[in-house]
């Protein structure tokens, strides 16, 4: 059996021993052969001496002490045509959980059982119209006890806006290729396309009307995105509806 | 288009089906489609280029009228991420 198929090559990399062997575990189960495991950190990837067409890194770089220097590590090994998936925290969405990380801070909380327990049980009081307590009834990852624990107690935690999610990209020598969901960020799109300011918002650049459009949806909780190395031609990947292009793709 | 949703119920005056991505958190991002447009909709198998599913489709009356129609509403199904492109057989011609 393989990931994908068998002439594709997938590597991981992970800085936690137990997450590695926990994979190793599932690679034997499944006998993906083409998988390669290693315990690594992310800034340290250019150790592998491999560069790859894809690479997909979600729910990591916020949490890192330097996220620069993990992204721009993560840069230097895309191939020059190759793309990268990207997800980060966004913060006007999780504002309720920076509230109830600040709060756990001010009064000494720690990821114990005794005050996680004790934790799960305070949220439970929360006052209705709390910026939590929204997300809390909304997000799946909130439903179990251990996730919600996790995303207010966790050390290490930041949110980038969209201006500052272009920037954070740009600093790492890539370029901004489309969102993994596009639809919630356009202006043609849904309820944005309908209000009065649309029109305005469409003369913007791209990443303006991004940023105008994440502040009146108000409530994203995290950017997924499709990255390309900004001296290299993976934006030629791009869809576009110019000339005669879009009769040869294959909607799928 | 795994996550796309096909939806012919309760529909809004015109509209032939409305289509959904189950992924979106947001509820007004839905897509009300045509007659027409569903026909093109339908031809989506995975393996047909646009250009064939237009084809099949064409009414040789408005060729020129038909290839506006499916530009506009493949880019939409794309804003809407209701479809994805393979546009591999387009990079190998460049």
């Amino acid at each position: 059996m393989h990931c994908g198929g068998p002439k594709l090559r997938f590597t991981g990399i992970d800085c936690s021993g137990v997450s590695v062997r926990r994979t190793e575990e599932l690679k034997r189960k499944y006998n993906l052969t083409n998988l390669e495991l290693h315990q690594l950190s992310i800034e340290q990837v250019s150790d592998l001496r491999l560069s790859f067409d894809q690479i997909v890194c979600t729910g990591v770089l916020h949490h890192l002490a330097d996220p620069d220097a993990g992204l721009s590590a993560l840069s230097k090994v895309l191939k020059p045509d190759g793309a990268m998936h990207l997800m980060v925290y966004a913060p006007y969405g999780r504002s309720g959980i920076y509230m109830l990380q600040e709060f756990c801070r001010r009064i000494g909380l720690h990821a114990t059982d005794a005050d996680i327990r004790d934790l799960i049980s305070a949220l439970g009081a929360l006052p209705p119209g709390h910026p939590l307590e929204t997300l809390m009834r909304q997000a799946p990852d909130f439903q179990h006890e251990a996730a919600l624990a996790d995303a207010l107690l966790h050390p290490q935690d930041r949110a980038y806006s969209v201006s500052q999610l272009f920037d954070f990209v740009g600093k790492a020598g890539l370029t901004f290729g489309r969102w993994v969901r596009q639809a919630p960020y356009s202006v043609h799109c849904g309820i944005i396309a309908k209000i009065p300011q649309a029109a305005r918002m469409a003369q913007l650049s791209r990443a303006d009307q991004y940023a105008a459009i994440e502040l009146f949806r108000g409530t994203m909780v995290r950017h997924s995105l499709v990255a390309y190395r900004n001296d290299g031609g993976g934006d030629r990947q791009n869809i576009s509806f110019d000339g005669d292009v879009w009769l040869g793709y294959v909607p799928i | 288009m795994s996550d796309t949703v096909c939806v012919q119920d309760r529909l809004p005056p015109d509209a032939a089906a409305l289509l959904i991505n189950r992924t979106h958190t947001y509820k007004d991002l839905f897509l009300p489609i045509s007659p027409t447009e569903k026909q093109l909709f339908d031809g989506i198998d995975g393996a047909r280029k646009i250009s064939e599913i237009v084809e099949r489709t064409q009414s040789s009356s408005h060729p020129t009228r038909n290839l506006d129609l499916a530009r506009t509403f493949f880019e939409r199904l794309w804003f809407y991420d209701e479809v994805v492109f393979d546009s591999s057989s387009q990079e190998k011609r460049d």
